[in-house]
């Protein structure tokens, strides 16, 4: 297997992780911290890449991945924060308010 | 390919499962701690020097830091006396279309690699260090990133407002007037 494949295959399964995660588990922190690993997979894909090609771009847009992964903790963290205020619990489930 | 990238490759999927098996969510923060940790050690397989620095300085240090606090604050997320919460165990149907969902995606994206066509690698290496990245950064992609300064601002106004006092939140239909309303009645 070549080193490119590899590292497709490697963050494919880092991702997928992700996914079932965000699926299955109920806690909103946990939820949160699924996504940064899936985003977490798409910079390494990129970087990969990068490797690959041996063009920088693709690690320029890695570090705009990782400023807007940095914004998107701060304001994911206070509206979890906002959520316990409300209903005095950050799972999922007691979440339901839209629910018919 | 190197003996290191197989030991690192199987570390990384072994502490990214962590963070979804484990129970206590201190403990899935704490896996992916390690995750981040070694997907810095990948990038520094990979040449991207500045960028493994910057994974464990801004991902492993200020985001996680950020995460476990909050963690910290509100406990496991729950207070017994007030939650209507249904018991922690999730039930089985759960699990099963999470795996079924996870599984098509690694499905869905590993028959992508399979056929895409393979070529050799580039000799030219990426200088991934922080002089031709800020080289790039500065000349051909001012504009976002200067974009990007703006992004942060208005996450952190955002982040702030959230945080703040119930009186100081958007109520519907009434906007940022509210607030402004508020502040002056306090001013006066």
């Amino acid at each position: 297997m070549s080193e490119l494949n590899f590292y497709l295959y490697l963050s494919a399964a880092l991702f997928s992780i992700g996914v079932l995660g965000v699926s299955a588990r109920r806690n909103t922190i946990v939820l949160f911290m699924c996504i940064e690993l899936m985003l977490n997979a798409v910079n390494l894909t990129l970087v990969a890449l990068s490797r690959q090609f041996g063009t920088i771009e693709s690690q320029v847009y890695v570090f705009f991945i990782m400023a807007v992964a940095a914004s998107e903790a701060a304001v994911g963290l206070a509206i979890i924060l906002s959520l316990f205020k409300n209903f005095y619990s950050i799972k999922t489930t007691d979440a339901g308010a839209l629910r018919g | 390919m190197t003996i290191w990238m197989l030991i690192f490759g199987v570390l990384t999927l072994l502490s990214g499962a962590g963070v979804v098996l484990l129970k206590n969510p201190l403990h899935s923060a704490l896996s992916l701690i390690m995750t981040l940790l070694f997907v810095a050690a990948h990038y520094a397989l990979l040449g991207a020097d500045f960028l493994a620095a910057i994974q464990v300085m801004v991902y492993a240090g200020a985001i996680m830091v950020l995460v476990v606090f909050v963690i910290m604050l509100l406990g496991d997320g729950e207070e017994p006396s007030l939650a209507t919460s249904k018991k922690e165990e999730i039930g089985f149907f759960s699990w099963a279309f999470a795996i079924i969902s996870g599984a098509s995606i690694f499905g869905i994206l590993a028959y992508a690699i399979l056929k895409s066509p393979s070529q050799a690698a580039s000799l030219k290496i990426a200088d991934g260090s922080a002089a031709s990245l800020g080289q790039s950064l500065y000349t051909e992609h001012i504009f976002p990133f200067e974009i990007t300064s703006l992004l942060i601002l208005s996450a952190i106004i955002g982040a702030v407002l959230l945080g703040s006092e119930r009186k100081y939140q958007l109520k519907p239909g009434r906007g940022l007037k509210a607030i402004r309303d508020k502040f002056s009645q306090e001013q006066s």
